[in-house]
């Protein structure tokens, strides 16, 4: 099933990386149905054997299954393990270890994978939540008892029912002596209460009595400000035990417990190990060295079909599941060791796959998820399973009341439910996303990534396959689904083949885009649980980080309620850009890493902050305190250096030494690895400015946000001033040299000379001369020329891009419509290819004439459709103002309920032409309608509303005041082909008469059967043979179309069914079959060659 | 000029002939229709070659098994990383460094699978090396499944263009003139050459075998025998503006063909760049193109690929189209080494329509060779080259490379009785 349930629309921001060019796999369409042949063999599954109810791990496959735990002996041997999943839930205390001795507990679990693949379940108990509040004017140690008490009633009494038996709520109450991170105030601690409770939800409730009632008469805690009470329970327990995600965890011998058949607690999880650990025993070992390494993890990524009515999107209820396809690879290896596919009826053997048939829907279901327990994978993936497949499984599978259907984690008694999850983030915009609990096991939906890391015009698996693999893939039409499952077991076998693809390409995508190993580091870095980099925005990276930091210095973070203030500071800072396009090489000077380099270089941090009168009261010189451009001061160095540039340097310095070892490292896996952890490094120290700016956010700084931009502008103008009174000509040089632009870490400054080489040297020498004008780190690089360079305006530019001089290394193109999907690929095309004109071949009149070339195609109606289509989601149907795309649904509704888009299908139009003021929203049509019935295209919509705005763009640097005479008024507009609708308006009235094919006129009377008029007929040799070259043209892209199609269908003797209108070669070949038995028909009027 | 040996003729080329036509059908069609044909075909020769010990299997009722030993038939897929691909070639992602063209696409990588009417299996073993093998062959192949899933091929049976008829005795010799790329927009080049063999053709050097020479097959390119060069846009398909100088040409080609056919008979084949229709079978010229040549009985225009029995020797061949592609997409060495390929696999064009364009037949296959000709040609070969080639049932076929005379100045003459050829050079300035 295709899945159109997601909110497919680029990322808000431009955070999204243009991912790299990827070589061409060897793996081509078509060969996959041999390429799954070839994976090595499965085992001979017995069916008979998978029977057996009851959601205890079956063991009914050697493949299956993992390899037999060791047996271990908790005295002697030490268990290692890395760990991927950090939850906790409510237990009976164990006795013996630290913590209340009172349930209920919090206990934390964490799972993990073995080096040989076992899979660990670990119980860590004895660690208790707790949080801070200032100590009022007078408190001493000696009424910690008797807050304790009093809390402790309150808390208990405020439970408003007590089922879990709750009978002490306060575990204890301490004075302690601790910073406040926000402002510096000194180095002398304050006094803060550390009130420790038993249970996490104790955390808000002691913190909100305090604050609302009296809870000791003596003292009044309601203006006692609280720290860190809110902190997630799992965060704080990973912070206060060094635990960051995905770190390898020791278990020394001696000091944990291994539960068996018979052991008390008796095993609650579906691992094959499992144990108990006191919090404070085990030892978490740093990402570093050795312990950089990845364990054999268990990746599963499956798919599902669902036979679907016509016209209706599958519900859960209605409709069944009648396959599922399933791929399990260990990570690191780069085949599938598990390949089959669940079918409802009888299915054709796939060489290479297991086919595993069921009769009854319910069956199939109760041992696919007796498969996933079985297999036990540690990820879960697929394209949109969190919003599609997986909810969709259990809503059907609770519909059919398939018994113990929803065990899906690795914890035996806890069911997988669907919950709504609403993320709001910066990077991502809000977005509404189901969660479903798999205890100890990752969704990790490759969607998901993609949304995060990658712009792209379109998410459909297709769209993506073939932008990362250069492959298109089959789309089945969900019509035809339901048809190839009501077919035979060879319909159902083909099926199958497209169900099993479906869960391959997100394997290959996660490999080649190595997803896995670089979130896996991105958690070790930013010591936060896998899961949550997918469902959680940014913050709680630096959060964990902070946290980590303030901790060893006796610092603690006060907690902030967002107060929704639009303060804004000034953003960076743009030198206004001297557009035009420069022939000449532009050097181009970078900051690197800008903003952690000012925070680190002016020590700006919450701990290094002065509040106002702070200043006056600790007695400060000025030259101890650094007043910022925006107005703020902070502490110099030598009085306190400060935890985010600490953070900042430990991120940079490992991500130096990353790169480093990746210079040195041969072995490609671990290349992979240091590579995805240098990245995760810079995306991380990068992230740590937007968290002091976050309004929204944990601890909003918008002082230090605000200073760090200010240096930046200050710094962008001082580069600019220091090289244009630098390299003048009064000093020696060529010329004077011109700072044409500069926006945020980048300044372009034309030196006026010549060559690559001089422009390379001069840019070298201007870096190192305002590098030493900067504090330390700041640094000013020199990274590029731009040779030539079209500067259109603020953010908009595009050069031809050099590091070194003998040939370019990219067209790098910034702000132009090449991505954008609210424009037609018509728009991309001809930017790219003016682009190219324009700075490869530096062919200015070429470029002109191109774009004026494609104009006259255009308006002739010579423009394959394809590049004509828009596309947008029909996210609902009741918008405010009329769209285009939904007064389409709804037209085509009425044509074909069976085929018409459906709400969260994509759809995609064209505009048509109509009478005049009709209003674009009514003017919007199916693409296939259009090629269908000959309507005509409004060539002055495209023209004027997609063109014109990026064509006058990037024309006018060149063509100045002129361009929009120059390229939308000329001859080349005159002509204009217009085409005759054989439906609507006047079609009804039009009768055809035959006329010449030479000269168009009417055929006179007694030459109605004849192709040429009487004039025309002397030149039948030259007509005839224009006719026949223009089928010419049409036969060979008609075999080219049919026969690529033919192959990516992976089949020779099959018809092709694909309707993936995302393919570019989608309407092409529609049109193609009309145009070529058209011209067919043109020839045929010559009349058969007779010899 | 000398009296002409009159013999008897017979134009077998009706089935390449397309009455009508239907562009709303896939290729799917022609696919299925050949394996059926070539089943029914060989199903019988493998019976007598390996006996009823080993069944005759479709890959479907394998149903996994390993080491079953037998015998599938099926469709040659060759999977090919480099295959001109449109879809590489529209990708917005590579606009910025266009693939050049490849001359040759085989490489070591590729892969041999066999397709029967439902499914697929990789085979393997040394009789199926992927560099000898084009896709669209059927065949069947003799072997097991092992533990990888591939078929591992023991044996392998190809049609090898079925019976043939003998040869009639006859009492006169006759023979035929095969040429090929006469690129009359290049002809400035070498008209004398052309004069020569117009000299020759009517017997005016004295040549005594112009008495035996019955007809004249001009094997296609005879206005070009390059591509035009194409404009690239963003449309895949452009109408070209038709140059003025071909129409030129080809009203000078009428000319020649008009002294010729008073010599002899003439059929003219179009070839893969004439101003003929692109797709396999290409048809016949049109009589408008060739009014004055039209207008004499003997001159007639063929479609390509042709198939005629003249004086009891049937004759088959295609404007080389087949080859050329065959030898884009493996790495057979010579055009003589793809044609023999073609003859032995019983088959006029095995890769149409996979790389080679040709029309979505519904209910036939006319390329499949039924009958084993005495002469089988391709022309617009870069050079001339000959070969007696012995069927397994003593079918003999005289396989001609007939050269490019714009390239080489020479044509290849057949002796229809002995199925002797030889070259005969009109290279002016090489005598």
């Amino acid at each position: 099933m295709e899945k159109r349930k997601f909110n497919g629309n680029g990322t808000a921001n431009g955070n999204g990386k243009r991912p790299r060019h990827y070589d061409d796999d060897d793996e081509a369409p078509g060969g996959f149905e041999a390429e799954l042949a070839a994976f090595e063999p499965n085992d001979e599954l017995d069916q008979s054997q998978m029977l057996g109810e009851g959601p205890e791990n079956q063991q009914t496959s050697e493949r299956w299954s993992r390899r037999p735990a060791p047996a271990l002996n908790p005295t002697e041997d030490r268990l290692i393990f890395q760990q991927i999943d950090v939850e906790n839930y409510l237990g009976q205390p164990l006795p013996g270890m630290p913590g209340a001795q009172l349930g209920p507990v919090p206990v934390v679990r964490m799972f993990g994978v073995t080096m040989e693949g076992n899979s660990v379940c670990c119980h860590v108990h004895g660690y208790c939540p707790y949080f801070y509040i200032a100590a009022p004017h007078n408190f001493e140690q000696s009424h910690c008892a008797e807050l304790h008490e009093a809390l402790d009633k309150k808390v208990i009494a405020d439970i408003h029912n007590n089922k879990d038996n709750v009978q002490e709520a306060v575990l204890a109450v301490e004075l302690v002596q601790r910073l406040n991170i926000h402002g510096y105030q000194g180095d002398a601690k304050q006094s803060y209460i550390k009130i420790t409770v038993t249970l996490p939800r104790f955390v808000a409730a002691a913190s909100r009595l305090l604050k609302k009632e009296v809870i000791m008469g003596a003292f009044d805690f309601q203006d006692c400000r609280a720290f860190e009470n809110n902190i997630d329970f799992d965060i704080r327990f990973m912070v206060d035990t060094s635990v960051v995600g995905c770190n390898w965890i020791e278990l020394p011998p001696g000091v944990w417990r291994l539960r068996g058949r018979n052991s008390k607690p008796s095993p609650e999880s579906r691992c094959q190990l499992e144990v108990d650990v006191a919090y404070d025993q085990f030892i978490s070992h740093e990402p570093e060295g050795e312990w950089s390494k990845v364990a054999p993890l268990r990746i599963l990524s499956f798919d599902i079909e669902c036979a679907g009515r016509r016209g209706i999107f599958p519900e859960a209820k209605m409709d069944p599941i009648i396959q599922i396809a399933n791929m399990v690879i260990r990570q690191g290896e780069t085949e599938p060791f598990i390949r089959n596919v669940f079918t409802l009826q009888q299915c054709a053997p796939i060489i290479g796959s297991q086919v595993l048939c069921f009769d009854k829907e319910t069956q199939l279901l109760d041992k696919w998820a007796a498969f996933v327990r079985e297999v036990d994978p540690d990820i879960l993936t697929g394209y949109n399973i969190n919003n599609f497949d997986i909810p969709y499984l259990l809503n059907r599978a609770a519909h059919l009341k398939v018994k113990n259907f929803e065990y899906l984690g690795r914890i035996k008694n806890i069911r997988s439910v669907i919950k709504e999850q609403v993320l709001q983030s910066k990077q991502m915009g809000r977005r509404e996303n189901q969660y479903v609990n798999f205890e100890g096991r990752v969704p990790f939906d490759l969607l998901f990534v993609l949304l995060r890391d990658y712009k792209l015009r379109s998410y459909t698996l297709n769209a993506v396959s073939y932008h990362f693999l250069q492959e298109q893939k089959e789309d089945v039409h969900h019509s035809i689904i339901t048809d190839l499952q009501n077919g035979d077991e060879q319909t159902r076998r083909r099926l199958a083949m497209y169900c099993l693809k479906d869960a391959y390409l997100p394997l290959r995508l996660l490999g080649k885009l190595m997803a896995i190993v670089n979130y896996m580091e991105m958690s070790r870095v930013t010591g936060v649980p896998l899961e949550s980099l997918l469902t959680r925005g940014q913050q709680i990276k630096v959060l964990s980080q902070l946290l980590r930091k303030a901790k060893t210095k006796g610092f603690i973070m006060p907690s902030y309620t967002s107060s929704g203030s639009d303060e804004q500071y000034e953003g960076a800072t743009v030198i206004e850009p001297k557009r035009g396009y420069y022939a000449d090489p532009i050097s181009t000077l970078d900051f690197a890493s800008l903003y952690p380099s000012i925070m680190m270089a002016h020590n700006l941090c919450y701990t290094t902050l002065l509040l106002p009168g702070m200043k006056d009261k600790l007695g400060l010189t000025d030259d101890q305190v650094e007043r910022t451009p925006a107005n703020n001061s902070f502490v110099k160095v030598d009085q306190r250096r400060g935890l985010l540039p600490e953070i900042l340097e430990s991120l940079l310095a490992a991500r130096k030494r990353a790169k480093n070892d990746l210079k040195v490292e041969k072995d490609p896996f671990k290349r992979q690895v240091l590579d995805g952890r240098q990245l995760a490094l810079k995306i991380s120290a990068n992230s740590v400015y937007g968290f002091t700016g976050a309004q929204v956010g944990k601890l909003p700084c918008l002082e230090i946000s605000g200073s760090v931009t200010a240096y930046g502008r200050t710094m962008i103008e001082m580069t600019k001033n220091e090289v244009e009174t630098h390299y003048t000509r009064a000093n020696g040089y060529e010329n004077d040299a011109v700072v044409i632009y500069g926006d945020t870490d980048s300044v372009m400054v034309n030196f006026g000379v010549k060559t690559l080489e001089r422009s390379m040297e001069l840019g070298r020498e201007a870096a190192e001369l305002v590098s030493a004008k900067f504090v330390r780190p700041i640094k000013l690089e020199f990274e590029k020329v731009y040779y030539p360079y079209l500067l259109i305006n603020k953010k908009r530019y595009a050069g031809l891009y050099f590091t070194k001089t003998d040939t370019y290394d990219k067209m790098d193109c910034k702000g132009i419509e090449t991505v954008r999907r609210d424009n037609s690929p018509l728009v991309a095309n001809l930017m790219n290819t003016c682009l190219q004109k324009l700075l490869i071949e530096r062919n200015p009149e070429g470029a002109v004439d191109y774009a004026k070339q494609v104009i006259a195609d255009l308006l002739c109606n010579r423009i394959d459709i394809s590049q004509l289509v828009i596309t947008k989601e029909l996210a609902k149907t009741d918008y405010a103002a009329k769209q285009a795309h939904v007064e389409l649904a709804a037209k085509m509704k009425k044509r074909d309920a069976g085929t018409a888009p459906k709400l969260g299908d994509r759809v995609p139009y064209v505009i048509c032409a109509a009478a005049k003021n009709t209003p674009a929203y009514q003017k919007a049509e199916d693409p296939l309608y259009v090629l269908e019935n000959s309507v005509p295209i409004d060539a002055n919509y495209y023209l004027e509303q997609q063109l014109s705005k990026p064509l006058l763009r990037i024309f006018e640097p060149i063509l100045g005041d002129k361009a929009e005479s120059v390229l939308l008024k000329g001859e080349h507009t005159r002509t204009r082909t217009v085409v005759t609708s054989k439906v609507g308006g006047l079609a009804g009235f039009m009768t055809k008469k035959a006329s010449c094919l030479g000269c168009k006129s009417l055929m006179p009377k007694g030459y109605e059967q004849a192709c040429l008029c009487p004039h025309c007929e002397p030149k039948m040799s030259e007509l005839y043979q224009k006719e026949v070259a223009a089928k010419r043209g049409l036969e060979e892209t008609f075999s080219r179309l049919w026969t690529e199609c033919q192959r990516c269908q992976g089949s020779l003797h099959e018809e092709v069914i694909c309707s993936n209108r995302d393919c570019p070669i989608f309407y092409m070949r529609q049109k193609v079959r009309m145009e070529l038995d058209a011209q067919d028909q043109r020839v045929r009027r010559f009349g058969l060659p007779d010899w | 000029m000398d009296k002409r040996l009159e013999c008897s003729y017979e134009n077998l080329s009706s089935c390449f002939q397309l009455g009508s036509s239907d562009y709303q059908k896939q290729f799917c069609h022609l696919y299925s229709h050949r394996l059926a044909e070539m089943t029914r075909l060989l199903t019988p020769l493998a019976l007598k070659k390996w006996g009823k010990q080993v069944p005759i299997m479709k890959l479907c009722e394998l149903r996994g098994e390993q080491n079953v030993q037998c015998i599938i038939i099926g469709t040659i897929f060759k999977h090919q990383a480099h295959r001109p691909s449109i879809l590489r070639d529209i990708s917005e992602e590579n606009q910025l460094a266009p693939q050049p063209q490849r001359q040759n696409y085989s490489e070591p990588g590729d892969k041999i699978i066999l397709e029967d009417e439902l499914q697929r299996v990789r085979l393997q073993g040394e009789l199926m090396a992927a560099s000898k093998m084009a896709t669209g062959v059927v065949c069947a192949v003799k072997g097991g499944t092992d533990i990888d899933g591939f078929l591992t091929v023991e044996d392998v049976l190809y049609y090898e263009s079925g019976p043939q008829k003998p040869l009639p005795i006859r009492q006169h010799r006759s023979s035929v003139v095969l040429v090929s790329g006469l690129d009359q927009m290049q002809s400035l080049n070498y008209v004398d050459a052309l004069n020569m063999f117009q000299y020759w053709l009517s017997g005016s050097f004295g040549n005594k075998e112009a008495q035996s020479m019955v007809r004249l097959i001009v094997a296609g390119n005879s206005v070009r025998s390059t591509a035009q060069a194409s404009v690239p846009t963003l449309q895949v398909a452009r109408t070209q503006a038709n140059a003025n100088d071909t129409v030129q040409a080809v009203s000078q080609l009428d000319n020649w063909f008009a002294a010729w056919a008073q010599a002899l008979n003439v059929d003219l084949m179009p070839g893969a760049y004439d101003p003929a229709n692109f797709m396999l079978p290409q048809q016949p010229f049109h009589k408008c193109m060739f009014p004055l040549a039209a207008a004499l009985s003997s001159f007639q225009a063929v479609s390509n690929p042709y198939t005629c029995r003249l004086d009891g020797a049937l004759i088959a061949g295609t404007a080389g189209q087949n080859v050329s592609d065959m030898l884009r997409s493996t790495s057979l060495e010579s055009s003589m080494e793809a044609l023999r390929c073609s003859l032995t696999w019983g088959h006029l064009a095995p890769t149409a329509p996979d790389t080679l364009a040709c029309y979505p037949y519904i209910d036939s296959d006319p390329f499949i060779i039924k009958e084993c000709p005495h002469v089988y040609f391709a022309g617009n070969c870069a050079s001339f080259e000959t070969e007696l080639h012995v069927g397994t049932d003593g079918q003999r076929t005289r396989l001609v490379c007939v050269p490019s005379f714009s390239q080489t100045q020479s044509v290849a003459l057949i002796d229809l009785e002995t199925l002797d050829c030889r070259e005969i050079k009109f290279n002016v300035e090489a005598d």
